[in-house]
């Protein structure tokens, strides 16, 4: 086990350095950076002094080495958009607004994907199967960006019951505010309702015809008996997977939902960074994403075993 | 054969001395090609104690029918209301839920094929088997996993204690099939369906499979219907057998009868397929010609008439009724008929051509 972990934390440095080489030579190869228009109207010897503020006249193999040897230090550099903001400061400013935003989303949505899963198996070749069915269909087939403009449009417009844009701050930027929450949590989870309710229920259907439940059935159990003590279990390993997955997307903010209720979290500033080349933020937030997911990659491959013996972690010796 | 221990004739035998009285039994599957008709009409009893072997090839609707005494006939599959499974003088159609739940498991058992597949991978062994004891009998954790541990320990596992905590693909495949029949026998069944238990293991361990099953059986009193389609299991464990084609009966009777005097051209053919230890290598094996017929639109003659080489003008149009060769020894085919021409000849010219040994 302990093996085990060495091994993939030796992979996951390998792997973050091949990500931080990529990000940076791509974003070095896009014509245009961050302070072309800013010192566009400037004197020559302004303009130089300015790229010289930030390292950017310095030739791309220099630059490559200063930002390498930042990252290991974990000094990602300040943002060239906007002066004193480092990478740490808007993770810690926005980044509870995202968490809080993608949290409340997850929640809802799995949650509600996963019962209509179940009530899909259980009333399977119903009508109520194909209607959640269609609904998953419907869910996951519309962009967000559309089901976030006409909730506005219903809910806030026309019947006026929460705010249009807005999300709490200050004392109840983590509890409380919740009028404002209630749309952009509801328009980012239907996404999630469908994808869970799709997966568990075709997990389910599978478990549902394997040898083990008619023999479990043979031995007398209840129908809640086996659902509860053989169809969770089972059915739940391609769950499993996929939810540390879910996890970090979450955590790394919804463009569009974050657009469109004007909430100012970190998935509207990433793509804004993007934008404006901002090129110490944009591989800042890339080195640290990547890491999340290879950390939440690693916890998924040790759920896996913990929700199915068969699965051997490599490194250990079996039987 | 006594009357008493007659178990495959008529169901006739008065209420007492029979444990299980199948009527009539038939199952149809609905899917999208059309209603399969899996099986068309069977009848056949079992005493206590007694050991049925029910014979076919694969689709024949043998594990159907077994899985429809169990109860566990599952949608798109359907029982005809006409038919009657009749446990110890109750009628399986009359039973509630709880009925259903005392009978799975506690007074009939089941062994299925594979026992990797019918053990629940996530699930340690010691849990399927104490959850069944359970799951019929008011007796505290503890004394249901004494109980499972003994029970491990009878059917023949090494180190029950360790066993106990491990998982199915820990352990081997005849070690599984014994967890299998442990949890078959958790709680004293009065009968044990096991449908093709060996045919997943390797020939040593089928053998040491069928005495721990033998030797359950007797100490526990059990009846057992055996569902295979191998021969040297019926005359390994069975003393009656029905033999099934394309969802019915075609030959029923004790298996020493039928093994001398297979009456049946389809049952002939069973047993001529068998292979043998004095054959040549460079013989070929014997195989049945063709294939079994569609059972969407099943034959209206006799359903072995598109392979049978006895095949006469009658058989593709009617379905023979059974002729009585004595002692429950019974078989449905149109050459045991009074107006077949030359019977005696046809039969024993077949039986030297096909069980010439």
């Amino acid at each position: 086990m302990v093996k085990y972990a060495l091994k993939r934390f030796a992979t996951m440095i390998v792997m973050l350095f091949i990500v931080a080489t990529a990000t940076f030579f791509m974003l070095a190869a896009v014509p245009g950076d961050a302070l072309t228009e800013r010192t566009a109207r400037l004197p020559e010897d302004v303009a130089a002094r300015v790229y010289a503020r930030y390292g950017l006249d310095k030739p791309a193999p220099e630059r490559y080495v200063i930002t390498m040897r930042g990252l290991v230090v974990g000094d990602f550099g300040e943002s060239i958009v906007f002066p004193g903001q480092t990478v740490q400061s808007v993770i810690a400013e926005k980044g509870p607004i995202s968490l809080r935003l993608g949290f409340q989303q997850v929640i809802l949505g799995v949650g509600i994907g996963l019962i209509l899963g179940v009530i899909a198996t259980v009333r399977k070749n119903t009508w109520v199967d194909y209607g959640i069915i269609a609904f998953s269909i419907l869910m996951v087939s519309v962009p967000t960006l559309v089901f976030g403009l006409l909730l506005q449009q219903v809910f806030a417009g026309t019947l006026g019951w929460f705010p249009v844009i807005g999300w709490p701050s200050g004392d109840e930027l983590m509890f409380g505010g919740w009028e404002y929450t209630v749309l952009p949590t509801l328009a980012g989870s239907f996404g999630y309702m469908a994808m869970y309710a799709r997966l568990l229920k075709a997990s389910m259907s599978d478990v549902l015809g394997q040898d083990y439940i008619l023999a479990a059935e043979a031995r007398g159990l209840s129908k809640g008996q086996i659902v509860r003590r053989h169809m969770i279990r089972n059915a739940a390993i391609p769950i499993v997977t996929k939810l540390p997955m879910t996890i970090a997307m979450c955590l790394t903010g919804s463009f569009y939902i974050e657009t469109i209720f004007a909430i100012p979290g970190l998935g509207r500033y990433y793509i804004q960074a993007i934008s404006g080349r901002d090129v110490t933020m944009v591989m800042g937030f890339t080195v640290v994403i990547a890491a999340m997911y290879m950390v939440v990659i690693f916890l998924t491959d040790i759920l896996y075993h913990v929700v199915d013996p068969r699965i051997q972690l490599a490194g250990k010796t079996s039987r | 054969m006594d009357e008493k221990n007659q178990t495959t004739g008529a169901p006739a035998a008065s209420e007492a001395d029979v444990l299980l009285d199948v009527q009539d039994l038939k199952v149809s599957y609905h899917t999208y090609a059309g209603v399969v008709q899996s099986v068309r009409g069977v009848s056949f009893s079992l005493e206590p104690g007694g050991t049925l072997a029910i014979v076919g090839e694969s689709g024949c609707g043998k594990s159907v029918s077994a899985k429809a005494i169990m109860g566990l006939v599952k949608d798109p599959g359907v029982v005809d209301p006409q038919s009657h499974i009749v446990f110890k003088g109750r009628d399986t159609a009359t039973f509630t839920k709880e009925d259903w739940r005392s009978y799975k498991g506690g007074s009939a058992s089941m062994i299925f094929q594979e026992a990797l597949s019918a053990l629940d991978p996530t699930t340690r062994v010691g849990k399927q088997i104490t959850e069944a004891i359970l799951a019929h009998e008011k007796v505290s954790k503890e004394e249901a996993k004494k109980r499972a541990i003994e029970l491990l320990h009878e059917v023949g596992i090494p180190e029950p204690e360790r066993r106990f905590k491990q998982f199915p693909h820990e352990l081997s495949g005849g070690m599984r099939q014994r967890v299998m029949i442990s949890i078959a026998f958790a709680c004293n069944p009065e009968l044990l369906i096991c449908d093709e238990p060996t045919t997943a293991l390797d020939v040593t361990i089928q053998d040491q499979i069928l005495s721990e099953i033998r030797e359950m059986q007797r100490r526990h009193g059990t009846a057992v219907i055996m569902i295979t389609h191998d021969m040297g299991v019926v005359a390994d464990i069975a003393r009656d057998m029905v033999v099934m084609y394309s969802g019915l009966i075609v030959e029923r009777g004790s298996v020493a009868d039928i093994f001398a005097h297979p009456r049946h051209p389809y049952t002939k053919a069973l047993l001529a397929a068998v292979p043998r230890v004095d054959q040549s290598r460079s013989d070929e094996l014997a195989a049945i010609q063709g294939t079994p017929p569609d059972l969407i639109n099943p034959p209206t003659g006799c359903p072995f008439c598109t392979r049978c080489p006895y095949r006469m003008d009658v058989c593709t149009k009617a379905m023979p009724s059974e002729t009585d060769f004595g002692s429950g020894h019974r078989a449905s085919c149109w050459l045991h008929d009074e107006r077949s021409p030359r019977v005696d000849e046809v039969i024993q010219a077949a039986s030297e051509e096909g069980g010439a040994r």
